[in-house]
């Protein structure tokens, strides 16, 4: 059991040095939209635009060799000193520092929602199997796998906001300082953004819990359960959610990644919230390489930490499971 | 709209091409006013006094690098900074002594034109403690930062003259005085004096990162990222800046115009009591269509509307359109001359007939249902230098083009039937890239209908921008059959490189992917120095000629003598033979430019007459207010 998780971390380290070298060597072959600017503003009065464009270079430190460059990279990533974000004009952990509370507010009670709810439905519909119930949820998780977030986002915003004036359209990032994060002007801007992310992640969850409900419950054990006069409650959630609750288990640090990077760029951009998506996405347009870089070792650190603890939790839910000298 | 361009300069834009919605035959009021001369000055119309109070929210869909007033290269930024600091003067006209002054009280050229004398006012002050702003800072940043090797300032090259580089000589005169030597005449150089707009930072601040030679360290002060010490020197002061996301600004109390105001006849009263708002705040959207529904919903005082998308506003009562129909910007279809093109664009006639077949008034009429304005050279109707006469205009007629493509064409290629043919006896094919958007996707209809109708068939690819810029139109790749594909720019050892854009001679140097036609690239430049911009984009060997054109005459030439001519008269016989001759070779399919549309909330005052009287009318929040000092939210 040690061993293995010696050679999962250690595969950890070998993953984000992969992640982080495929990284830089896209970013170096792209275009640089900041360097044509240069460029441009040069030709307006008939000048050199080789000069600017050397000029723009030194600037942001790509005069280098890009050995240099990608040793420099590696060896801040190491020990922490992630970089100047030329696009935002400040230090990458303060960057991060300041866009990560903004997406925390959203992104765990998005968490919180989507698994509770989606578990919840998802049991229920397997309880209930081809009942109106369970033909509702399917309907409802359809909906919210098939409808694309920022087509959902949009179409609440003229329903919610500018029709009904019920939400604000986008969100103001000066109110959670003013007024506090708790205050209600900030909770009324998290309502849209947290209903559109709940719809697609707990679509996902209530479908896969409704899957592995169904799997459990034409188990022997459940049979047998309820032979011996277990009751609905007991059955479901003692026996059939606890054995459900092992591959479920596997998908959470998913749906995290999913949330919070994937589903969080598309929300912020749509409104406006400064977080850690908003931010990802800018880093990779504006080619702000320690941005990028820094968002992109986050979910990687994420994700296989995260499958680690995931594996070391299905022991705990399922002891049978048994790594032993792997 | 997705944009390359450089503020203030000219630049590769996707202008109102990419948009998404159809368009629409709303006509805002007063839409259909045809833009008249450019010699209208500046006028801020105010019906009654204007009311304090109030936050107004701008929507911007771009992101400034913080509030930093050395990396105003970035039109952002520039803009963002430009609320802090009011810079030296601005142009009202083309005529050089029709200015805005603000810190500079005097700007006098001299007759001979390389000389300029100028006096800073008695009452600019930075923050505390660093005291009045003087002559003495402005030759202190111009030699330490703004020319110095270890800084590399964005318009560094604007303080030198001429294919040398010749430094302009500054000089202190007197606390407040200075004047400017050029080394000859240079009729155009008032317009982009560096002057009229560099920001001189205090010394105290950017000496000890000049001492360590740490261009970095400076931009990461956090005095000189905010701004902190803008004083006096503009009508806000910064209170917040969040990345991403919101700048704002309170009234600066202590605004020096504001005292100018009664003494300068030059400064409109209005600015006695400037600004008007509370607040000011600038909030970023990352999704343009968001800030429109916040405008809609009054959740914001302004933003930029499409105008594919103003039938979406027509029944919007809260809202007022201001229309600008003086946007300096060059949409047309491009032709590659290169090596990968095909061969028979280099011919004038050929791309005269294609010309004729793209007809600009029928997609600015049609298309753009009559919002822009079409063009027959590189320069809008209404610039000062857009020829009355001299310009090729193709009749849009098919038998015209068609014989037009006879002519043009070599002997091999002729038309069979309706069908034209090559050599082989196949129809001819040309491949028409663009990205795709609502008013691109009907000009690469409208030109694939057209050119079919003369026999030819157009193979459309839609590509992404990236895709559009680095596959396209980077001209880096050595053409098929080329000796030494290391040696593939001009000079004889092929190593001298205009840019990536022109990489090298035309049958040498070509984009990665091969392409005929080009929609969706436009070019947006300042209207007031069009030889320079047609030298850049048309001119041999110039850095952004990725058509690959080689015009009948020299560009380059007849740019210097326009440049260096005795006045700006005398340049303009030049400038009008270079507008004359690059319409007739037609490099590309000139076609128009469009109208710019901003949406108001209805209770702001003091905006300017709509449509725009002039090029030089600008919507100044400084001077507007909210009817009743509030926002209504």
């Amino acid at each position: 059991m040690k061993w293995y998780v010696v050679k999962r971390v250690g595969w950890t380290v070998v993953a984000s040095y992969l992640t982080l070298s495929a990284m830089f060597v896209l970013l170096v072959m792209s275009p640089n939209p900041g360097m044509m600017q240069a460029t441009m503003s040069c030709a307006a009065v008939g000048e050199d635009p080789d000069q600017c464009r050397e000029n723009f270079k030194e600037q942001h430190g790509l005069d280098q060799p890009v050995t240099e460059r990608y040793v420099n990279y590696m060896v801040n990533m190491v020990t922490l000193n992630w970089g100047w974000s030329h696009s935002r004009t400040q230090y990458v952990m303060a960057a991060i520092g300041e866009a990560w509370p903004y997406s925390a507010q959203y992104g765990i009670p998005t968490l919180i929602l989507s698994t509770l709810i989606g578990y919840g439905i998802g049991i229920y519909s397997a309880y209930k199997q081809y009942s109106l119930a369970d033909y509702g949820g399917a309907f409802v998780s359809f909906v919210g796998i098939s409808i694309p977030n920022f087509w959902f986002a949009l179409v609440l915003i003229l329903l919610l906001s500018v029709w009904l004036n019920l939400f604000p359209v986008y969100y103001e990032s000066l109110i959670p300082v003013e007024q506090g994060w708790l205050s209600m002007a900030n909770l009324e801007q998290l309502v849209l953004p947290t209903i559109v992310l709940t719809s697609s992640s707990l679509a996902f969850q209530m479908r896969y819990t409704r899957s592995q409900m169904l799997e459990q419950m034409n188990k022997e054990f459940v049979k047998v359960a309820k032979a011996k006069g277990a009751s609905d409650y007991q059955m479901l959630i003692w026996h059939v959610l606890r054995m459900a609750a092992v591959p479920l288990a596997t998908s959470f640090v998913g749906v995290l990644i999913g949330v919070l990077w994937t589903g969080g760029i598309i929300i912020e951009q749509i409104f406006s919230i400064p977080g850690i998506g908003l931010m990802t996405y800018q880093a990779i347009i504006q080619q702000d390489t320690p941005l990028v870089l820094a968002t992109v070792l986050i979910p990687t650190f994420i994700a296989i930490l995260g499958n680690l603890f995931e594996d070391l939790a299905q022991i705990w839910l399922d002891p049978r499971i048994d790594y032993g000298n792997r | 709209m997705q944009m390359l361009g450089a503020g203030g300069a000219i630049g590769f834009t996707a202008g109102c091409s990419t948009s998404e919605e159809t368009p629409t035959e709303t006509e805002p009021a007063g839409d259909d006013t045809t833009p008249t001369p450019t010699d209208t000055p500046t006028a801020t119309p105010t019906e009654k006094p204007l009311q304090q109070g109030g936050t107004f929210i701008q929507g911007s869909n771009s992101d400034s690098r913080a509030v930093n007033a050395l990396l105003i290269g970035d039109g952002t930024t520039s803009d963002r900074v430009g609320h802090l600091f009011d810079l030296g003067w601005e142009q009202n006209s083309p005529a050089y002594d029709d200015i805005q002054p603000y810190w500079f009280e005097e700007v006098n050229i001299a007759d001979s034109l390389d000389v300029v004398e100028l006096k800073l006012r008695d009452n600019l002050e930075y923050g505390n403690p660093y005291g009045q702003l003087t002559a003495e800072d402005y030759l202190w940043n111009i030699e330490n930062i703004f020319t110095s090797d270890w800084y590399n300032y964005t318009y560094s090259y604007n303080f030198t003259v001429g294919k040398d580089n010749t430094p302009i000589k500054h000089e202190k005169t007197g606390k407040l005085t200075i004047r400017q030597e050029l080394p000859e005449a240079r009729p155009f150089f008032p317009y982009n004096n560096p002057l009229s707009y560099v920001i001189p930072i205090p010394k105290e601040i950017a000496q000890p990162y000049m001492e360590n030679e740490d261009p970095e360290g400076l931009n990461q002060d956090n005095e000189i990222r905010l701004s902190t010490y803008s004083g006096n020197l503009g009508p806000w002061k910064l209170t917040n800046y969040k990345s991403q996301s919101v700048v704002s600004y309170e009234r600066n109390d202590d605004y020096y115009l504001r005292e100018v105001a009664a003494d300068d006849d030059r400064v409109p009263d209005v600015f006695a009591e400037a600004p008007y708002f509370d607040n000011y705040k600038v909030q970023y959207f990352s999704e343009p269509s968001t800030a429109r529904q916040a405008l809609k919903a009054g959740e914001i005082d302004t933003f930029n509307i499409p105008a594919t998308k103003l039938s979406s506003f027509k029944n919007v009562d809260n809202l007022n359109i201001f229309t600008n129909p003086y946007i300096a910007y060059s949409d047309y279809m491009g032709f590659n001359q290169r090596a990968n093109g095909w061969d028979q664009l280099r011919n004038v006639k050929v791309r005269q007939a294609l010309s004729t077949l793209y007809d600009n008034e029928f997609v600015v009429e049609n298309l753009l249902n009559g919002k822009g304005t079409v063009q027959d050279t590189l320069h809008p109707q209404w610039g000062p230098y857009y020829p009355e006469d001299g310009l090729w205009e193709g009749d849009g007629k098919l038998e015209t083009a068609k014989s037009l493509l006879e002519e043009g064409t070599s002997s091999e290629y002729g038309y069979s039937g309706d069908t034209f043919v090559d050599g082989n006896g196949e129809q001819v094919e040309l491949k028409c890239v663009y990205v795709s958007g609502t008013t691109d996707d009907l000009r690469v209809e409208y030109t694939k209908k057209r050119l079919e109708q003369a026999g030819i068939k157009v193979n459309l690819n839609s590509t992404s921008w990236a895709s559009l810029l680095t596959q396209h139109f980077y001209t880096n790749q050595p053409a098929e059959g080329v000796d030494d594909p290391e040696a593939i720019g001009y000079g004889d050892d092929g190593q001298t490189h205009p840019s990536v854009y022109n990489h090298g001679p035309r049958d040498k140097a070509v984009s990665t992917k091969s392409w005929d036609l080009m929609h969706t690239l436009g070019f947006s430049y300042g209207p007031l120095d069009p030889a320079g911009t047609v030298a850049a984009l048309f001119g041999f060997k110039q850095s952004f000629n990725a058509y690959g054109h080689q015009s009948s005459e020299s560009l380059i030439d007849l740019r210097d003598e326009a440049k260096t001519a005795d006045s700006i008269e005398a340049a303009a016989s030049t400038v009008s033979e270079m507008m004359g001759l690059i319409s007739e070779e037609r490099p590309v399919a000139f076609e128009s430019n469009y109208f710019d549309y901003n949406g108001y909330n209805a209770r702001v005052r003091g905006l300017p007459e709509s449509p725009a009287a002039s090029y030089f009318v600008d919507q100044d929040y400084d001077v507007m207010a909210f009817e009743g000092g509030s926002s209504g939210r």
